[in-house]
């Protein structure tokens, strides 16, 4: 691959990955196996970029991609485990990550914002959740609560944010 | 039902989904496409927050730079993330995030070539080695991951075994003292992940650093992706490591490098590079091993010859050339008067020292302003306000990074103490640092890296700003200039213009002048005192209340740079 085309592969890539992470996260809901998997696909994207039709879009591509290694990791770390969707619904979870709408956007633009009005002690715990990748069983043992205490809090929490992202989100779009 | 199933993603999310609920989810999935898109709203927040926490674990290492702490960090020896890659090589730095990725494959495909006994990244130390005591002696301006560095920093602590140190950004020097009185002293440029063995052997995983020794009695080691350095005697080398590469420019003394593999087409394994010479070993994806041989390059690395090298000869004929053109501000640097940096131009807009981070750097050259001596703040400031800066302006500067960060050269703001400086800078010229294998969406720089940028604010709420599309060079002199002329803003480096914004709107009235970081200190900002710090030199920095225009900056840089062809539309900076 020469530079030029390197060049033009990191920048649809860096505009892509947060879609593709999430859209593979949305099939494997563990972030270690996700950001493995993440990876892989982007080794992948490496080596096959030269196929790459530059005419269409490339996130339909990249999420491909993505589809397949993810389906393919599942099934070698976790056999037992049943897929939470059906092929029709993963090709709609597939769709409305290709069309990486504003509301996504929103959200990447916002979520500082939103997590600036949470008290202390709700910030510390999504740093326990998404910092440490502590499960709510794990956090829940660490803060001498129970888990389903620990999921709520979360639960809280993620609806906080979401309602102050609804809340916000018209700005945002008009500014872009 | 809508909380309910938001819950339920939420648990999904949490892995903590228990099998009567996942059939419920599913069975809420497929009854309505609407619910897909609720669901994978729900599944994109979640992955921005663990964004967001990675990021704000980083942040939070700002601090320990601050306040010039020495650190030490590790990580689990069960190091499972893969390694990413840092490149002093200009052009590799817009593809680093996705060799990033490639490279921690092809990582994996040579450890499969090592000897069963060393796979696992715990080497066996020579015979009669002794662990290395290793110790962080300072570190200026670090963003460390700690995401990925498990460790608690501990002050004057030594790095030991099993840990490791994973630095996005900055400059950190590591000093190793060997069994028999030898000393190392690693100076680890960002990004870089560097691991201890089990023995104590250092292991790049990634980055560059540039290394010192002195081994009379000993023999100094360490594990780079595709082989291991030796070194015995004094040397001083500097190295670039890549999953897939690694070079070795030994710039005095002598250093061995045994690769992993058997040696190229069945040659030796061991590859010995004198003073002044350099190795560069390459794997493919195939397992294929080629090495170059060529002249080392000093100036890619932080030596002491390298920060010197690079002259800015100002000769009258260019100050009388600035002077003509009649700048509002125009500052030299030719002296140090009481910490004042004064204004050649008129009695006003002396712009103070402040923090310990700055001094006056006298030269061959005449003098210049040099920021990041030390770890903390240090800037300059102008008391009084720039009032006709409106429609149309110049900023113009001559610049050299130390290395590749994200710091502020100069900006204008409206502030005064004691308000909050956040949110009041109406004019920003920066640098972008490398990509630190962490993006933020909230760090537009991150997506920009090594890049030169220029912010205008030109309405309330939005900034407008221009990227140079090729990276800055460091540690040589560089011409920049951002112009803003009516509804429109330019950016040049090196006499180019690189990139070209509308930008409609004036700047306000009652400006001050800020160099060489983000933000002021000021009681009413915390942690991000000392954000963005430059860590270099400036010189020569002129402010006109007009916009230059593209001839007039190409002579300024001719004038200097007298090599530059008349046709030539790239002007390049120092030769490396």
């Amino acid at each position: 691959m020469d530079q030029r085309a390197s060049e033009q592969l990191a920048r649809l890539w860096t505009e892509s990955q947060p879609v593709v992470a999430s859209f593979v996260l949305s099939v494997i809901p563990d972030f270690h196996q996700a950001e493995d998997v993440l990876q892989q696909v982007a080794v992948v994207l490496v080596r096959e970029f030269d196929r790459f039709d530059a005419s269409k879009p490339f996130l339909p591509w990249a999420l491909g991609i993505a589809r397949n290694l993810a389906l393919k990791s599942r099934r070698d770390v976790a056999r037992h485990s049943k897929l939470l969707f059906s092929d029709v619904v993963l090709d709609q979870v597939q769709s409305a990550f290709e069309e990486n709408d504003d509301t996504l956007l929103a959200m990447r633009k916002l979520l500082r914002h939103c997590l600036g009005q949470q008290p202390q002690k709700v910030l510390e715990l999504l740093q326990w959740r998404y910092a440490h990748d502590l499960k709510p069983n794990e956090a829940a043992q660490r803060m001498g609560i129970t888990s389903g205490a620990v999921r709520a809090m979360l639960h809280r929490a993620r609806e906080a944010l979401r309602k102050c992202i609804r809340r916000n989100a018209q700005v945002v779009v008009e500014w872009k | 039902m809508e909380v309910n199933t938001s819950q339920l993603i939420d648990d999904y999310l949490d892995g903590a989904l228990d099998e009567s609920g996942a059939e419920r989810l599913r069975a809420w999935m497929e009854a309505d496409p609407k619910h897909v898109r609720l669901f994978v709203r729900h599944v994109y927040l979640h992955r921005q927050l663990r964004e967001w926490s990675l990021a704000e674990n980083v942040g939070k290492c700002l601090e320990v730079g601050e306040l010039r702490e020495e650190s030490v960090l590790a990580v689990s020896p069960d190091e499972r993330r893969p390694a990413r890659r840092g490149s002093w090589s200009y052009g590799a730095v817009a593809c680093a995030l996705l060799g990033a990725v490639a490279g921690s494959w092809v990582t994996w495909q040579i450890a499969a070539q090592r000897p069963v006994a060393e796979r696992g990244g715990m080497v066996a130390p020579p015979a009669g080695a002794a662990p290395y005591v290793a110790t962080l002696v300072s570190v200026t301006n670090c963003r460390w991951d700690q995401a990925r560095s498990t460790a608690a920093l501990a002050s004057g602590s030594s790095v030991r075994s099993g840990e490791s140190l994973h630095l996005l950004e900055g400059v950190a020097e590591m000093s190793c003292a060997l069994q028999n009185g030898g000393m190392a002293s690693l100076q680890l440029e960002g990004p870089l992940a560097m691991t201890l063995s089990s023995h104590g052997m250092p292991s790049l995983l990634y980055g560059q650093l540039t290394g010192s020794f002195t081994c009379d009695y000993d023999e100094f080691t360490l594990d780079t992706p595709l082989g291991r350095v030796v070194v015995s005697g004094d040397a001083s080398l500097g190295i670039i490591a890549a999953a897939h590469k690694v070079d070795l420019h030994v710039f005095s003394g002598t250093a061995t490098l045994e690769l992993w593999a058997t040696g190229v087409r069945g040659g030796s394994n061991q590859l010995t590079a004198a003073g002044g010479t350099s190795l560069n070993v390459h794997i493919d994806t195939e397992g294929n091993v080629s090495v170059n041989h060529g002249e080392s390059q000093e100036s890619g690395f932080m030596t002491p010859a390298a920060l010197t090298a690079s002259r800015l000869p100002i000769s009258d004929e260019y100050v009388a050339t600035i002077l003509d053109a009649k700048p509002v501000a125009y500052w030299r640097f030719e002296r140090d008067v009481d910490g004042l940096m004064r204004n050649e131009m008129s009695d006003r807009f002396h712009c103070r020292m402040n923090g310990n981070a700055v001094r006056w750097h006298p030269g061959q050259d005449g003098g210049s302003v040099e920021f990041g001596t030390t770890g903390g703040p240090g800037y300059l400031i102008s008391d009084d306000t720039l009032d006709i800066l409106t429609d149309s302006y110049t900023v113009e500067l001559w610049a050299k990074p130390s290395y590749f960060h994200h710091g502020t050269l100069f900006s204008l703001l409206q502030w005064h103490a004691p308000q909050s400086p956040i949110g009041s800078h109406r004019m920003v010229l920066e640098i972008c640092g490398p990509i630190s294998g962490l993006t933020s969406p909230f760090r537009t720089t991150d997506f920009h890296p090594g890049r030169l940028r220029f912010i205008h604010e030109c309405r309330t709420r939005f900034d407008v700003d221009c990227f140079s599309p090729d990276p800055y060079s460091v540690r040589h002199w560089q011409h920049f200039v951002a112009v803003k002329a009516l509804s429109q803003m330019h950016l040049y480096l090196n006499g180019r213009l690189v990139d070209s914004k509308e930008a409609t709107g004036p700047l306000p009235s009652g400006l001050r002048v800020l160099m060489g970081q983000l933000l002021p200190v000021s009681p009413q900002i915390e942690d991000e005192v000392t954000s963005r710090l430059y860590s270099g030199e400036l010189d020569e920095v002129a402010v006109y209340d007009r916009a230059l225009a593209d001839d007039e900056i190409r002579h300024h840089v001719k004038l200097v740079r007298p090599n530059i062809k008349a046709t030539e539309e790239q002007v390049i900076g120092d030769p490396r």
